[in-house]
């Protein structure tokens, strides 16, 4: 038995031992898909009236969940450093228009990292910022999400898995249902929309105005 | 809303309530700090797990044979083995045939530079015979040593083909 487990473990060593940087960017790669979609269900939910009560709870895991998202999405482009086979650059995986590898997708997934990292850091300097601006440029941290999903799945080399597919379909349905419910009501004028729909923004801007810090 | 609750039912400059709800108050931020912190170490073990999980799903596929990636890249490579094989022998027959033809062309010069040598040497044999039958008598074997030197002129580039082709 000892000896099978052996065995299959020197195999798998054997296999896929070059290419270990390889999976650690993938791995890393589909780690930012969800929890970013996590992240972003989150966020969306503190604005409902749904988990209202256990707002102060969000708040922090929507913070630790898109500071691990950030941690992910750094792991994901520096271990790509390190493959053998594509051999990328620095600036080929942070500069966007520099990799000559499926250059569009690549440039699509720079430019959602960057904003993510600048819309999500931001929130430190809220009060430099002011809290209204920070709220309307968080706002595109949205957008920048599903850059990501583009990426993924124009790029990602387990795009075509069903696994994969599945898993993304979890995660980020949700949080487009979410997103799509956020843009409607928002965009429904305040006459017209309901109370429960007017409700969310101006219940936000209250509590965020009452964070500490 | 239980603090509320109690500062409606105290009076407003009662001197012990005041240490009862700060601390209350420093114990309700702490239990909110520790729950934080609580729920920032089970995202950070969440994600860690996740990333495990996720790493090893990919290990598997590809040490299993089954990594979209790499049976892309089996399929190019045997793509482009096929198109090296095709072009190997199509490479193959084209050297082939510049062989034979250097072959050819080879056999031909050889021809022609024997055929030289023997028209060559018959005109040597020919000026030889002349320049005898001019020391003998000038006007009667002049004729017959050009007729000579013509027979054997023609019996030598008659006789060249044969060695031509013996050679």
């Amino acid at each position: 038995m000892s000896l099978s487990f052996a065995h299959l473990a020197a195999v798998l060593g054997t296999a896929a031992g070059p290419h270990l940087y390889w999976i650690a960017s993938r791995a890393a790669g589909s780690a930012a898909l969800i929890l970013s979609s996590v992240s972003v269900c989150v966020g969306l939910l503190m604005g409902g009236r749904v988990l209202k009560r256990r707002w102060p709870d969000l708040r922090v895991t929507h913070e630790a969940l898109s500071l691990a998202t950030l941690a992910a999405i750094a792991i994901h482009g520096l271990t790509l450093l390190g493959d053998g086979f594509l051999h990328p650059s620095l600036a080929d995986v942070s500069v966007p228009f520099v990799s000559g590898y499926m250059t569009i997708w690549t440039t699509t997934g720079i430019v959602a990292f960057w904003a993510m990292l600048a819309l999500g850091l931001s929130y430190y300097a809220r009060g430099r910022i002011g809290v209204q601006r920070w709220r309307m440029l968080h706002r595109f941290t949205a957008i920048a999400w599903i850059l990501g999903i583009v990426h993924s799945l124009g790029e990602g080399t387990d795009a075509g898995q069903t696994w994969f597919l599945a898993m993304t379909a979890i995660v980020v349905l949700p949080a487009l249902v979410l997103l799509l419910m956020r843009w409607l009501g928002s965009a429904a004028p305040s006459g017209s929309a309901g109370p429960t729909q007017s409700a969310p923004p101006s219940n936000t801007v209250s509590t965020l105005t009452k964070l500490p810090g | 809303m239980a603090d509320s609750d109690a500062r409606s039912s105290q009076p407003p400059h009662d001197a012990g309530s005041r240490p009862n709800a700060r601390a209350a108050a420093q114990g309700k931020r702490a239990a909110l700090r520790r729950r934080a912190r609580r729920i920032r170490r089970s995202v950070a073990a969440v994600t860690a797990a996740l990333f495990c999980a996720l790493f090893l799903v990919v290990y598997v596929q590809l040490a299993s044979g089954h990594d979209p990636a790499l049976s892309a890249t089996s399929k190019n490579t045997s793509t482009a083995a096929g198109n090296l094989k095709a072009s190997t022998s199509s490479a193959t027959t084209a050297k082939e045939a510049a062989a034979k033809k250097a072959e050819a062309k080879a056999a031909e010069a050889k021809r022609a530079a024997e055929e030289k040598a023997a028209a060559k040497q018959a005109g040597a044999e020919r000026e030889s015979a002349t320049t005898s039958a001019s020391s003998e008598s000038p006007e009667t074997t002049s004729s017959g040593a050009s007729s000579e030197a013509t027979s054997s002129g023609e019996s030598s580039s008659a006789a060249s083909p044969v060695t031509t082709s013996q050679s």
